[in-house]
């Protein structure tokens, strides 16, 4: 399956025996001095200062005291059901098939296969790789046959291709693909614009696809697009959104990437187009994909962690701008999200730095600057 | 400066990891919108965006009690039949009262949202090309015309450090009787404050820091020096009712010490507070601030000063502006501080972004159905103004996207 749990829960629970201990000394840093000052934690990140913390297990209750916190922040501590173990977020690198397509430049296959591979090496679970749409459609993928043989030793992740219809599918399979990805619209305009096709049409062939999945024990990812706009009927109603959402469900697919495909979505709108898919598919099953055309993705991010999600899509040096926006932003950066992600505690298994490395060889190539201004602001300490 | 490759970890803070502060959250209180906000209907138009007006209906959906959330338990769910919908996801309601949650994702964001506009003065000072007078006071009326009810006009920091910003009296001269707005100028000592009310000041900006190296690179003293000109200036302000608003830097992390924790925030704000600041903005100067920080830093300030009083003035440097003010809405925040097209770089890190864009902002408030005030398409415009003299694009992804946009309808 797409990213298996019970994967997952071995990798993250070997991590957070040792990151347990190594949390706990971290975290018992802090002692509040007598002219209210505190000292300083101790924290890993390069360059700040280190300041060697007393071990004291009753540090963290003087903590909470000592923050001058009500008593019910203690209690609150105290009710916790969950333990300090972090949780782990699930990224799904789009950059190799989303973030690639929009280039005009063909890029040598060469270069997508060394991308994935730095990406897998910093840690990304899941890499889309590449697309079985036809080169008609998108040139720049054209190479998806060469890019799977490319890729098919690395281990460590999944590689998930989009596959259209079954003529597609059965290529993917032939190329080795594990895992596919199948792609419909919320809004009619968008599905007719996009796909070429009504929703209802894209459906039944999806259906081909995930019964043939299903034949095979493959995994398919239902991508819904436009859940919050469309570039030609504007807003897209949550029911809609849930509709389709629900059909890719009930068809089989193992995890439904909510995409707000113009980026115009803000948290409110999210929350309810959230709650319409949540009366059809489990929180566990969806991801979000936000664009950052209107620099909203991050806050949408939140917002979908605030509400348990726990999967999110993202391209390396946020590739891929916005086709109906001319010079816009597309994807959300990865380096960005990770970031965040690792402010708030949350364990993604990815070494940012590496994670930027990947991001700076395809920006190289591309002879552009990173989308990314977690990337930037880290490059730029080196100018 | 050391940047940030690894953000500063939650695990540090009392207690409490990222993922329990989130939990913090409540499931509970996600809003419905109605379907037809004034923002769509806007974005047809493409620029001639009215403010947020309509949304006073939407954001009330927001306050009240919604359709309790919908979760299914993962370990009984059982795979749908591909003949039809799955199982009737049931909520699962009393995890929301087990989880110790104290935040509601809306309930307590404030209806309206004040901006402060930080553009003419901390964007432009960072400029190295000295911006005429004239195209500084063109930009302040823009800005005023859109809406905008606070604009910090200049600074009367010494020319010596600042020399983008001596023309600080001309600048006021010409924009002190713009009406409808407010314009504090930033003053850093009583000398400074004298020349700004000669100049027709009639609201001042004073600036500490929370952390000891930063404020002596920064203004070439110590905290506590600091702030003892900061209470003559306060003192001086009283006497003749100017209201004061103080800013501390530095409230998560330092370009020079690194980490700073809350309980030094909170002792500056406290500071500044009791020596007469109606407002105190706090700042992430490098920012690297991400919400798992900013909950218990602000936490540890609200513990002293009232939230009515906060502002927090969020950089952009890593991109995390927008979801730490998210964050601040939800902790019941009301005033964010912002520079238009986000002008203003970061001087520690060369060619990252500073300042969080104005539009960013707008955009997101006016999408949560939260008041502003702003004229977007007015704002787009004065955003438009500046960058075109200083010859280079939008800070902006919200401009960038409404200037390229190709929608019909959006």
């Amino acid at each position: 399956m797409l990213g298996s749990r019970s994967w997952n829960k071995q990798l993250y629970s070997l991590r957070s025996a040792v990151g347990k201990f190594f949390f706990q000394w971290k975290t018992d840093a802090q002692t509040i001095g007598r002219d209210g000052e505190a000292r300083r934690y101790l924290h890993v990140v390069k360059g700040m200062t280190r300041e060697a913390p007393p071990l004291n297990t009753n540090t963290r209750r003087s903590i909470s005291n000592g923050l001058s916190s009500s008593p019910k922040r203690t209690a609150d501590a105290k009710d916790k059901v969950w333990d300090s173990t972090p949780e782990f977020v699930k990224i799904v690198e789009v950059g190799p098939r989303d973030g690639l397509q929009n280039e005009k430049k063909i890029v040598p296959t060469s270069v997508k296969v060394k991308l994935i591979e730095m990406l897998v090496s910093s840690g990304i679970p899941v890499v889309e790789a590449t697309s079985f749409v036809s080169p008609k459609w998108v040139p720049q993928l054209a190479d998806a046959n060469e890019v799977m043989l490319g890729i098919k030793n690395i281990q460590n992740a999944r590689f998930p291709v989009l596959t259209p219809n079954l003529k597609g599918f059965e290529a993917a399979i032939a190329a080795g693909a594990k895992d596919v990805a199948i792609f419909a619209a919320a809004s009619e305009s968008f599905s007719k614009s996009n796909l070429n096709c009504s929703i209802g049409d894209s459906l039944a062939r999806y259906r081909d696809v995930t019964i043939a999945a299903n034949n095979h024990s493959i995994p398919v990812r239902g991508y819904v697009s436009c859940v919050v706009g469309c570039p030609v009927e504007g807003y897209v109603s949550p029911s809609k959104v849930a509709d389709v959402a629900g059909e890719l469900y009930d068809m089989g697919c193992a995890e439904i990437s909510l995409g707000d495909t113009i980026g115009v979505g803000t948290p409110g709108e999210v929350s309810k187009m959230l709650n319409a898919v949540l009366s059809v598919v489990p929180i566990d099953k969806l991801a979000v994909h936000f664009h950052d055309t209107y620099g909203q993705a991050l806050s949408n991010i939140l917002f979908s962690l605030q509400s348990g999600i726990r999967v999110i899509d993202s391209a390396v040096s946020g590739l891929g701008g916005c086709p109906y926006a001319k010079g816009a932003s597309g994807n959300i950066a990865t380096e960005d999200v990770v970031y965040m992600l690792k402010g708030m505690g949350f364990e993604t298994n990815v070494d940012l730095k590496m994670l930027i490395s990947a991001g700076e060889y395809i920006c190289r190539h591309l002879g552009r600057p990173s989308g990314s201004k977690t990337a930037t602001a880290y490059l730029a300490k080196d100018s | 400066m050391s940047s940030m490759e690894e953000p500063i970890c939650l695990d540090k803070f009392s207690g409490l990891n990222g993922i329990d502060q989130l939990r913090s959250f409540s499931s509970n209180a996600c809003q419905p919108i109605s379907e037809d906000t004034g923002r769509w209907n806007c974005c047809n138009e493409g620029r001639s965006c009215g403010s947020s007006n309509s949304s006073n209906e939407d954001f009330e959906e927001y306050r009240q009690e919604p359709v309790v959330w919908r979760r299914q338990r993962r370990s009984s769910l059982k795979r749908a039949s591909s003949l039809g919908r799955g199982p009737a996801l049931n909520s699962d309601a009393n995890n929301t009262a087990k989880d110790g949650r104290k935040y509601k994702f809306f309930k307590d964001v404030p209806r309206f949202v004040k901006i402060v506009e930080v553009g003419p003065r901390d964007g432009l000072q960072n400029e190295k090309a000295i911006i005429p007078t004239a195209v500084k006071i063109k930009f302040i009326r823009k800005l005023a015309s859109s809406g905008l009810s606070v604009i910090e006009a200049t600074s009367f920091v010494s020319p010596k450090w600042i020399p983008q910003l001596a023309d600080a009296v001309d600048v006021m001269n010409a924009v002190k009787n713009l009406t409808g707005t407010r314009l504090p100028v930033l003053t850093p000592n009583l000398k400074g404050f004298n020349a700004a009310i000669a100049a027709g000041a009639k609201e001042v900006a004073i600036f500490a820091s929370a952390s000891e190296s930063f404020s002596k690179s920064n203004i070439n003293c110590t905290i506590e020096e600091s702030l003892a000109r900061f209470r003559a200036v306060t003192s001086a302000a009283k006497e003749i009712s100017v209201p004061v608003r103080g800013y501390v830097s530095c409230v998560v992390g330092c370009p020079v010490e690194g980490y700073i924790s809350p309980p030094k925030v909170a002792y500056i704000a406290k500071e500044l507070h009791e020596m007469g600041c109606f407002e105190i903005s706090l700042g992430d100067t490098i920012g690297v601030a991400t919400p798992g920080t900013v909950l218990p830093m602000l936490e540890a300030v609200m513990a002293i000063v009232p939230v009515e009083k906060l502002a927090v003035h969020f950089h952009d440097t890593y991109g995390q502006s927008l979801s730490n003010i998210l964050l601040s809405l939800q902790m019941g925040i009301s005033t964010v501080d912002a520079s238009v097209s986000g002008v203003g770089g970061c001087p520690y890190a060369k060619g990252a972004s500073g300042n969080v864009a104005t539009e960013d902002v707008v955009f997101m408030l006016h999408g949560l159905g939260l008041k502003t005030n702003v004229d977007m398409a007015k704002l787009l415009s004065a955003g438009e103004y500046i960058n075109s003299y200083l010859g280079r694009p939008a800070g902006s992804k919200t401009a960038v996207a409404l200037a390229g946009s190709c929608y019909s309808k959006i």
